[in-house]
């Protein structure tokens, strides 16, 4: 894999990056461990998306329907099948306009839902760009192997000289009777599919023992 | 906070210039990295992963004219919106896709506006602005990922132009009380200077592509 674009013939600090930061807890809420790295691996459904965004625009009115026709991207949804997205998501609607639209990727999983946002699995299998899902996600739950998840958090912008960086978030608990080690992380988004455009393989792995929850915080980084 | 930390993986943006004389060929062929992402882009993305817009009360600003506005707009009623930056523009449209200017005031994030854009046309001052793309598909270059948006720009007037910036705008949809669209800036870079002469054509990439 080039390190670099191959048409620089440079090497430079990426425009787009990530950091992630995992702050584990103990039962009293001390913090008890803290991993922080560069993320590894915008996927490439990130990269399909990003340029579906750029060569799209929107469909507005509803008494005058100007849906221009979307030049769909091929993403690879969390099940493996490649389907053609426009990046909106169906929420229901009424005929003779039976859609909804939101925004392009969405992050803001619910509490509970591990289909969306920052997720966790026990897979090390390391990140190749051509990953769609985590390797073992660890589902949302209280029963053995699973972890709780609460809601994804989105903090403020912040911006110094011309880096930018967005933040986001994740509390997983492990409610559980017995430890669980998590290997990867990723970020799961639904748009038109269900899809993951970034994932990590932590190592080594971390480990949550029962009554410990752990902050996962990822920081996306575009630097001028 | 760590966000100092140097990053060295992620997606690198490159552009690539180059001058087609119509008798010489290919005169003039150079790739440099992009600094580009203003701060329009960053708002835009955010509203993408979190869906809610104006989410913490920053504000986009329109390319055309320096207004502020709420944000990007998601809608779920029964018709709405979906999130694009309708970035490609047909010939002449300098409110989409990339666009080219002739000030070589210093890149910043804040900036939300080509500082000297050098308009659409056959006349003095004035480039040719082909369609976005042209002549270059994007396309993904397995593995590493990579799309590219490119366009031509032709001096067809008798003197010679000097195109010193270079940027992408779209015209997505915002809300301010309504909903509504303008002309945004996403992106703007400051290049080495290049003369396009009479007949000559500049062809300007955007490369996006993974860095693993």
């Amino acid at each position: 894999m080039d390190k670099i674009p191959a048409e620089s013939g440079s090497t430079h600090t990426p425009n787009i990056g990530a950091i992630y930061e995992i702050t584990v807890f103990d039962t009293e809420g001390k913090v008890k461990q803290v991993v922080k790295d560069e993320a590894k691996c915008f996927v490439r459904n990130f990269l399909r998306m990003m340029r579906y965004l750029f060569r799209n625009g929107f469909v507005l009115n509803c008494n005058n329907w100007v849906l221009p026709p979307p030049l769909y991207e091929d993403i690879r949804n969390l099940a493996g099948a490649i389907v053609q997205t426009s990046g909106r998501f169906l929420t229901g609607g009424s005929n003779p306009y039976p859609f909804n639209y939101a925004g392009a990727f969405v992050a803001d999983g619910a509490a509970g839902d591990a289909g969306k946002g920052i997720v966790m699995g026990t897979d090390a299998t390391p990140v190749t760009n051509d990953d769609y899902k985590l390797g073992a996600i660890i589902p949302h739950g209280t029963g053995a192997g699973q972890m709780s998840y609460d809601v994804v958090a989105f903090a403020p912008m912040s911006i110094a000289g011309n880096v930018l960086t967005i933040p986001i978030s994740r509390m997983i608990a492990n409610n559980t009777a017995n430890p669980i080690t998590f290997a990867e992380i990723g970020l799961y988004t639904v748009g038109g599919a269900s899809m993951m455009i970034l994932r990590d393989v932590i190592s080594p792995a971390v480990v949550i023992n029962p009554g410990e929850a752990t902050l996962i915080a990822y920081r996306i980084v575009l630097n001028g | 906070m760590g966000d100092t930390m140097r990053l060295t993986v992620g997606v690198g943006l490159n552009i690539r210039t180059r001058i087609i004389d119509t008798e010489d060929g290919v005169i003039f062929d150079k790739t440099d990295k992009a600094h580009s992402f203003v701060n329009n882009f960053a708002y835009f993305l955010k509203h993408c992963l979190d869906g809610i817009g104006n989410s913490d009360g920053r504000s986009i600003t329109n390319a055309a004219v320096p207004v502020a506005h709420q944000g990007w707009y998601s809608y779920s009623g029964c018709c709405g919106n979906y999130a694009g930056m309708d970035a490609l523009g047909g010939a002449g449209d300098v409110t989409r896709g990339i666009v080219v200017g002739s000030s070589a005031t210093p890149f910043a994030i804040a900036q939300y506006n080509m500082q000297a854009l050098i308009g659409h046309g056959n006349g003095s001052g004035q480039l040719y602005y082909a369609a976005t793309p042209t002549t270059v598909v994007p396309v993904f270059s397995d593995p590493n990922i990579t799309f590219l948006v490119s366009r031509d720009f032709t001096n067809n007037y008798s003197t010679p132009i000097v195109v010193r910036e270079i940027g992408i705008r779209g015209n997505p949809v915002y809300a301010q009380g309504n909903v509504y669209t303008a002309t945004m800036q996403y992106c703007r870079d400051v290049v080495p200077e290049m003369t396009v002469g009479p007949a000559q054509v500049l062809n300007v990439q955007y490369i996006l592509r993974t860095v693993m």
